[in-house]
């Protein structure tokens, strides 16, 4: 990837070029727009927050309710999970299990676990289980940016 | 409904040990007959292997009960209930009773490589693919 800057007064504009289905483009754009790109959320007080997806650590359905886990709350998402992997998922997000989405960015560690399942520490200490179902498609995703 | 859930999770785990468990008794059985040019196996052998196979499968999931981590205590009280239940069943039931002693020590140092062979995948195997995991995940997160 070259980087080019260009100093001139004016609004700061970023263009971005590349091929079409290159994954590395997606990738540089999708960060830039989650600069901007925040979550509005519920908190604990019941109060709205803007949370980066950055910041997120997992999140979890439970009861048809969608709740977002950062390193010091609880939030709720007034979104699916389905909604929040499709448009974070460039950014880590990954669907672990059928009431689950981890950060793999947040993921410390990973532990192979008996059955093909696979064991996610995150820094806070909790471990999050990638069912034997969801456990290829992480390998390969893991795989295809070990490679790329 | 979330007990029946567990409960059904629990079994469906289990009983593939079992299975496994069973196979491999009935099996050594079998070639143990045959050597002896015996074609049949009795009932009541195939029965009680079965029920020794499933209260240790029972057990083995108590032991190692869901999400639990591989910890030298409980590989060593897997490996002794382990020789209990299938040595202790060997000789309660008489499964190679016709066998010499030579014969019954084969058995046993097979039935001990056969644990060893199980633990070597869970204790080294596991930890080698935890280690390749992680490098490919920090190796996801710096493209990121």
């Amino acid at each position: 990837m070259k980087l080019q800057i260009e100093h001139c007064p004016g609004e700061v504009q970023v263009t971005v070029r590349g091929p079409e289905d290159s994954a590395e483009l997606q990738t540089i754009v999708a960060l830039l727009q989650s600069e901007s790109d925040r979550m509005w959320l519920l908190n604990e007080q019941q109060e709205t927050v803007a949370v980066s997806p950055r910041d997120i650590l997992w999140a979890e359905m439970v009861e048809d309710k969608v709740f977002v886990y950062t390193a010091g709350s609880v939030c709720r998402a007034p979104f699916s999970l389905a909604a929040l992997e499709l448009r974070w998922g460039v950014l880590g997000l990954f669907r672990c299990g059928k009431s689950t989405v981890v950060n793999l960015n947040a993921v410390q560690s990973l532990h192979s676990r008996p059955g093909g399942r696979i064991e996610a520490l995150l820094p806070t200490g909790e471990k999050i289980l990638i069912s034997r179902r969801y456990a290829p498609a992480l390998r390969e995703k893991l795989q295809g940016g070990y490679e790329g | 409904m979330k007990t029946y859930l567990r409960i059904y999770r629990w079994s469906m785990q289990m009983k593939l040990h079992m299975a496994l468990y069973t196979f491999v008794t009935i099996f050594l059985k079998a070639v143990c007959s045959l050597l002896q040019g015996v074609n049949s196996l009795p009932i009541m052998d195939i029965a009680t292997m079965w029920l020794v196979s499933l209260v240790f499968a029972m057990i083995e999931s108590a032991i190692y009960p869901e999400n639990s981590s591989c910890t030298k205590g409980r590989t060593l009280a897997w490996a002794v209930v382990a020789n209990l239940c299938f040595i202790g069943g060997a000789w309660m039931f008489g499964w190679f009773a016709e066998l010499p002693l030579r014969g019954k020590i084969i058995l046993v140092v097979f039935l001990e490589m056969g644990l060893a062979m199980m633990r070597f995948g869970d204790q080294f195997v596991l930890k080698m693919d935890s280690a390749q995991l992680t490098k490919e995940l920090k190796q996801y997160q710096k493209k990121i």
